[in-house]
């Protein structure tokens, strides 16, 4: 009976665990690790969801949680954000090589983090009230070789969590957003060398 | 009893494997696909109702070709710099309109051995029953840059709902998801035809 219980709850851990993981995909380019304290900038995420200020919020929530990490060095967003303007640098996924090597050196950076956002949104649905669905996907340039050397791609639904009854949904997309960026920032901080 | 049993697991075969059922893509069989390694992505042209959709499946596309680690793909920022230099009057339709000078022109400056070009056919949310759910379609092509011949073309429709009349298994419903699963296909069609 004990067995039976242990092996029902274990086939729901491994569904619902499948449910959380399967809408996130991530690569890394490059073989080797990248050096501990390297320099990190965040450029404003791209918004093509037609939802306002939803690259703002993201972009935000990676600069927040990147900062804390201690395995590389985030520039402030507000120099970032000066550079951008100063140099005229409007689209962070249209960058051009040149605009590389300004970023670069101006903000003293190895790398430049950045990506688009798909969706970010929520649905009305019968039972749940709201179900948040957001899509966003990101990278990581090398400032030396300008080259992308992590990509990843995070699609997920509110109710995907849901045990049962609504236990375990996450009903709002900034709610949804920040989980998402928590498990982004926990990959890329896997790159770097402690 | 058994006859019924067996006529009705084709049945419900063959109804998977049509909704599981992918294109045939098109492969220029003179093309050497093991020469890409570096190639350049034009934003796609737009035939559906969504202004926003070829931002979506460009970028997409783009993070899918790099997912797969097979290729190189230009900084987006100095092709369309690049692109706009060779193509002076603007083209609303590159899928159609992009000429083989044109692609070796921008091949030769951009520093690529192949550009893709491409256009979102559908990209909505569908009416299935009682539920929604995302429909995204696709034609994407490779021009080779050193003959400006088409040398790859894939065409794809999918739709979120189940894999299985009935059951739910394999469901999409978000459009983000659909996208990514859309792109992702295309992606490793192009990986699996370069191998």
């Amino acid at each position: 009976m004990k067995l039976n219980i242990i092996r029902f709850l274990s086939l729901w851990l491994l569904v619902i665990m499948a449910g959380c993981t399967s809408n996130m995909v991530s690569k890394k380019r490059v073989e080797s690790s990248f050096p501990a304290s390297s320099r990190i900038a965040i450029l404003p995420f791209e918004n093509l969801s037609g939802k306002e200020k939803a690259g703002e919020k993201i972009t935000e929530y990676f600069q927040a949680i990147m900062t804390i990490e201690d395995k590389f060095i985030m520039t402030e967003y507000g120099s970032t954000h000066n550079i951008l303007r100063q140099f005229r640098i409007r689209s962070s996924t249209m960058l051009t090589d040149a605009q590389i090597d300004t970023l670069s050196s101006k903000l003293a950076i190895d790398f430049i983090f950045t990506g688009s956002i798909l969706e970010f949104d929520e649905y009305d649905n019968n039972y749940l009230g709201k179900i948040p669905q957001v899509s966003f996907n990101c990278r990581l340039i090398d400032c030396k070789t300008k080259k992308s050397v992590w990509v990843a791609v995070f699609n997920n639904s509110g109710d995907n969590g849901e045990l049962i009854f609504g236990i375990g949904a996450v009903r709002s997309a900034d709610g949804l957003a920040r989980r998402m960026v928590n498990i982004a920032v926990d990959q890329v901080s896997s790159l770097f060398k402690k | 009893m058994k006859f019924l049993i067996g006529i009705s697991l084709m049945i419900f075969g063959a109804l998977a494997m049509i909704s599981c059922a992918g294109h045939r893509p098109y492969i220029n069989e003179e093309a050497d696909f093991g020469f890409y390694k570096r190639v350049g992505v034009m934003p796609f042209s737009n035939f559906s109702n969504d202004n926003n959709a070829t931002g979506k499946v460009t970028s997409s596309f783009v993070t899918e070709l790099l997912l797969t680690n097979s290729l190189e793909v230009a900084n987006m920022g100095d092709f369309e710099k690049i692109t706009r230099a060779i193509l002076k009057d603007s083209k609303s339709d590159l899928l159609g309109q992009l000429t083989s000078e044109e692609a070796i022109s921008i091949g030769r400056e951009a520093k690529v051995e192949g550009i893709f070009v491409g256009a979102v056919k559908d990209y909505g949310m569908v009416r299935s029953g009682q539920e929604e759910f995302p429909l995204v379609s696709l034609i994407i092509r490779l021009f080779d840059c050193q003959t400006g011949k088409i040398v790859w073309s894939y065409e794809i429709t999918r739709k979120g709902g189940p894999k299985f009349p009935i059951f739910s298994f394999g469901e999409t419903h978000t459009i983000g998801e659909m996208t990514a699963k859309v792109c992702r296909e295309t992606a490793l069609a192009f990986s699996k035809a370069t191998k």
